[in-house]
């Protein structure tokens, strides 16, 4: 189902790529601390589309993080419904200080075929000990809150158009971030399903509005890749600010 | 799990591509009851209703499975 058309060609180099890549944004971070970040991803586990990583009620005994491909923290309700509350690409940890807790509230899964780090507890703390880096996961934690802000946002006060359209803004930057993108185009793993599953909407619904979108000439969204032809037509109809995100501290 | 295509007829042809993979006919009427009930909705907040459109729903090999028009999802009472 999904086509990693983009990733090949644009990954970053090196396996930390992702990771050092994004947690410099809000500053170059020194060689030392570059170099054991990178080291986290050596010997990151292959893993299956479609594989928990975690799930509700397992403790919580590593951190994990996203060195390749795409996965997803979500929710399953009583009647089987499933609500996906994030989305995680490349460079993501799934929640820096989650060893803390005793047990997961809540599962994370992969989507694609993916590169997964298990980091022990030890291992994260030793880490924090270097200041920029502590000040860097900082900030990803606070970004990392501040997406889930705009999500419920998103879910309770935009139509199935706009709350779309922002997801694909929102998605453009965090890839662009990391290096991820070709112009305006980027891997897009998502089946109408988990769309949907993200935003509270029914996949026949989903399709619906892509196609008016299509029609619009506003993306292309085929094979597991989206192309935003108009990105700031898109930005604008979706009432996209990526203020939230914290990149513009970059560059 | 055999896979079921939704295709909708409203104002445009929206062809259903992907499908969604579903146990039987049932959950796939549920699936497209469940759909045709949400676009209504957004419709309706929007101050519109259109009971005349429609969600055909077809089988991998492209066979029709059934066909339902928005107004067989809602019931409606003056």
């Amino acid at each position: 189902m999904s086509t990693p058309l983009l990733q090949a060609e644009t990954a970053p180099s090196g396996g930390g790529g992702a990771l050092v890549e994004k947690l410099q944004t809000i500053a170059p971070l020194p060689k030392g601390d570059r170099d054991a970040l990178a080291a986290l991803s050596a010997d990151a586990r292959e893993m299956g589309a479609r594989r928990n990583i975690i799930r509700e009620g397992d403790r919580p005994d590593h951190v994990h993080l996203i060195v390749q491909g795409w996965a997803a923290r979500y929710k399953l309700l009583p009647d089987g419904a499933r609500q996906i509350t994030a989305f995680l690409i490349p460079g993501d940890f799934c929640d820096l200080h989650i060893t803390v807790l005793r047990e997961m509230d809540h599962s994370i899964a992969t989507l694609t075929r993916a590169k997964v780090a298990y980091i022990p507890r030890e291992r994260m703390e030793a880490l924090t000990a270097r200041p920029d880096v502590a000040r860097a996961f900082w900030w990803a934690t606070l970004v990392d809150e501040a997406v889930l802000r705009s999500w419920i946002v998103n879910i309770g006060r935009r139509d199935a158009y706009e709350a779309i359209g922002h997801l694909m803004c929102e998605l453009y930057m965090r890839m662009k971030n990391v290096g991820l993108t070709r112009d305006h185009s980027y891997e897009l793993p998502l089946t109408q399903e988990e769309v949907g599953d993200a935003l509270g909407l029914t996949p026949v619904h989903v399709n619906r509005v892509l196609q008016r979108m299509r029609s619009e000439g506003l993306i292309r969204f085929a094979r597991g890749a989206l192309t935003i032809h108009d990105y700031h037509r898109l930005e604008q109809a979706s009432g996209f600010n990526p203020n939230y995100l914290h990149i513009d501290q970059k560059v | 799990m055999p896979r079921y295509f939704f295709h909708i007829y409203d104002e445009v042809f929206v062809r259903d591509d992907e499908g969604m993979e579903l146990t039987d006919d049932d959950a796939a009427r549920r699936a497209a009851m469940a759909g045709i009930r949400e676009m209504v909705c957004e419709q309706v907040k929007k101050g519109r209703l259109v009971l005349h459109h429609r969600l055909e729903v077809e089988d991998a090999a492209g066979a029709p499975v059934m066909s339902l028009a928005y107004g067989d999802a809602v019931a409606v009472e003056p």
